[in-house]
């Protein structure tokens, strides 16, 4: 059971870096996009806040799915 | 080794299969049904009502252009919540009568450079009686739109006179068109002119329908890119291009002819949909130049996203030209675009990767429609709104 383990806690480090960022007001950053930074730091920290945003909302559903049908496919083996 | 090997396959196997499972699924969980974005439009609109000149410093500092459209994205937005929604007509109205007077005051006190890049005074306009199309065709589509609503005579000199320069300007340019910048002309702002006289026409009685006829048949000889058939973004005042075709202007461009020339508008949103246009997976975007064009981001463009050639400016304005084409399956795919990438306040329904001027023009793509309904109602009921009535 150590690759679903593996695959569950990779997507809770996901959604845990989301939460920390979010909590740390790093949404209003992505205000960069538009050219409009908060501060100089806005240019690093908005892009970061999305690309962990698109890794929780694309990359860690799909690690959960694989986590899950792996489990389920190694209980039925037991 | 051979045990490891499967186990990676086993892994990659089950990977691509929960991505299978997952990717064409997402789009469903940022896609906004009628009512959502119905309460989008409104808290956006409150928030127009609530401060209709906010402060503008930090945009301005980028772009004064943003600070002055700005103000007219907010008032053709509110004119459209105050028809379409009695309740909020006399405040929405009050926000447009301040953003009105305010901006009259500036350009008065100021000039058309206060809304302006630097380079507005790098020299004399060609036409050395002309003022900014861009300042001018604006402001007339600002007043027009208010009195299409409720009518406001204390204002409707300040139109006419635009008017008359914007006609007079227009129709001695050897290009047809009037000057934003000395030297320089943009279709964004030329179409957005007349779309400003349209509206005075419906709402005092005048009488610009040769002057746009006249703009177009121009513009199909002389203005519009050999290769792709849109209408190029901007150019010299005696009509050489300076730049050919950009979404962050074709998708307004469209939207403005559809009370001047409605085949004309549908044939350009047609050809920028399909050259600009893209969705994948329930998601939507537009580039800002037609493929195979070497071009750098700039202002207009905003940033853009490499290898989707997404860019934020030319998306954001192709919200408009979907609504305002009725294009709702894109329309839905770029909300869902905007919705996975716009971090949405649920407060204020703005959107923290946006700025001021971006919201606006969400905020008019979701209120779009009883304006332009409206200008071009049929002669029967233009006569009746003339005669007083509204």
């Amino acid at each position: 059971m150590r690759r679903p383990a593996l695959l569950f806690t990779m997507a809770g480090l996901l959604f845990g870096s989301h939460v920390v960022a979010n909590a740390a007001g790093w949404a209003d950053h992505t205000s960069a996009i538009s050219g409009m930074p908060q501060s100089t730091a806005s240019w690093v920290i908005g892009p970061l806040f999305v690309a962990l945003y698109l890794a929780l909302v694309i990359v860690a559903p799909i690690l959960t799915i694989a986590g899950t049908v792996d489990t389920l496919l190694l209980l039925r083996r037991r | 080794m051979v045990y490891r090997r499967m186990k990676c396959a086993r892994l990659l196997l089950l990977l691509i299969a929960a991505s299978a499972v997952w990717l064409p699924t997402v789009h469903v969980f940022f896609s906004i049904g009628a009512a959502e974005r119905e309460a989008i439009g409104a808290k956006l609109a409150a928030r127009h009502v609530a401060s209709p000149l906010p402060t503008a410093e930090s945009m301005r500092a980028v772009n004064p252009e943003w600070d002055f459209m700005r103000r007219t994205y907010v008032v053709l937005t509110l004119a459209n919540r105050a028809l379409a929604h009695p309740a909020e007509r006399e405040r929405a109205l009050a926000a447009i009568d301040a953003i009105v007077d305010a901006t009259l005051g500036l350009v008065d006190a100021s000039g058309d450079a206060h809304f302006m890049l630097p380079y507005a005074k790098r020299g004399p306009f060609m036409d050395p009686e002309a003022r900014s199309l861009f300042i001018d065709g604006e402001l007339v589509a600002m007043i027009a739109a208010r009195d299409l609503v409720e009518r406001r005579p204390s204002v409707r000199h300040e139109a006419l006179a635009r008017a008359e320069r914007i006609e007079r300007a227009m129709r001695k340019s050897p290009s047809m068109s009037g000057e934003s910048y000395p030297d320089e002309c943009w279709t964004f702002c030329n179409t957005t002119a007349l779309a400003g006289l349209m509206m005075l026409d419906r709402s005092a009685g005048t009488e610009h329908a040769q002057l746009a006829h006249d703009w177009v048949a121009h513009a199909k000889a002389h203005l519009v890119d050999p290769e792709t058939g849109l209408l190029v973004s901007s150019y010299t005042w005696d009509g050489r291009v300076r730049d050919g075709p950009e979404g962050s202007s074709l998708w307004m461009n469209a939207h403005n002819l559809l009370v001047i020339d409605e085949a004309f508008a549908r044939d350009q949103y047609t050809r920028a949909r399909r050259d600009l246009g893209a969705s994948f997976l329930g998601f939507g975007w537009a580039r800002e130049w037609p493929k195979g064009t070497a071009e750098r981001a700039d202002i207009d463009s905003g940033a853009i996203i490499p290898v989707l050639e997404a860019s934020a400016g030319s998306s954001g304005l192709a919200l408009l030209g979907a609504r305002a084409f009725g294009d709702e399956n894109w329309f839905g795919s770029l909300l869902a675009s905007l919705e996975l990438a716009g971090f949405r306040d649920e407060s204020s329904g703005r959107y923290r990767a946006s700025n001021d001027v971006g919201d606006a023009v969400v905020g008019y793509a979701l209120s779009f429609g009883p304006l332009w309904q409206r200008v071009k109602e049929p002669p029967v009921q233009r006569a009746a709104f003339l005669g007083g009535g509204r």
